[in-house]
């Protein structure tokens, strides 16, 4: 197999780092889910979860909705169609990678 | 990028996997709390309305106040309560909605107009109706 052959070449850099990579696993699951429910799944603070939610909002990958609930507000954390195509495609790169 | 190798790649997919089923696990219950009690305010008004055409007809109005009171307790909680939607909600969700509101529509034109004062046509439209919104809350929780 040719090095451009590698599967590893079809891994997405933005999803390698691993709060991004649990993050986007977490929204590949669901339509939604709001803020507090994915920080507490990921088990990492507001403030990181924020960071690299905003580095993937950048990216094309996520979409972040903030609305409010009675007086509350609340954030809602999405994976865009390119978002849900890129972490497929990553995926298939790791299952490549897995079965080599 | 330092690249997984295959034991590290099996990790990935099965750390991805659990995060997947841990979000998708708490998930969807709001909608599903709200397609039963939905099933279960129609059913019981199809039977209320066979028995207010019974008794006195003018009295239609409470058991419809007494259902959108219910109604809007169940919306309001399930928009206070929702967390999460799984994957593929929104059509699950409109075709739950689309064949509950054509059960509902029957039912309520049926026990007023075509079968008025059937008893059979009051229990086959609670039926009908507990039916529709149980497979709609059962696809939801399998999803």
């Amino acid at each position: 197999m040719s090095a451009a052959e590698h599967p590893r070449h079809q891994l997405n850099d933005t999803l390698t780092h691993p709060v991004r990579f649990s993050l986007v696993a977490a929204l590949a699951a669901t339509d939604e889910i709001d803020f507090a429910t994915v920080r507490d799944h990921l088990q990492v603070s507001d403030s990181v979860l924020s960071r690299q939610a905003s580095a993937l909002e950048e990216a094309g990958v996520v979409r972040i909705r903030k609305g409010y609930v009675g007086k509350r507000p609340r954030t809602w954390l999405a994976l865009t169609p390119d978002g849900r195509t890129q972490w497929e495609a990553h995926l298939a790169a790791l299952r490549a990678i897995a079965g080599a | 990028m330092t690249t997984p190798n295959p034991d590290e790649a099996r990790a990935l997919l099965e750390q991805a996997g659990r995060l997947g089923s841990a979000a998708r696990s708490g998930a969807g219950w709001p909608h599903i709390a709200l397609l039963l009690g939905l099933g279960g305010l129609s059913a019981m008004f199809t039977v209320a309305l066979y028995l207010v055409g019974r008794l006195d007809e003018r009295l239609v109005w409470l058991p419809m106040a007494v259902m959108f009171l219910w109604l809007a307790i169940l919306i309001v909680m399930m928009v206070v309560s929702n967390r999460a939607t799984k994957a593929g909600f929104g059509g699950r969700w409109r075709t739950a909605m689309l064949v509950w509101a054509a059960a509902w529509v029957f039912s309520v034109v049926g026990g007023t107009v075509w079968w008025r004062g059937e008893l059979w046509f009051a229990i086959a439209s609670a039926l009908l109706l507990t039916a529709v919104t149980t497979w709609g809350a059962w696809r939801e929780a399998r999803s």
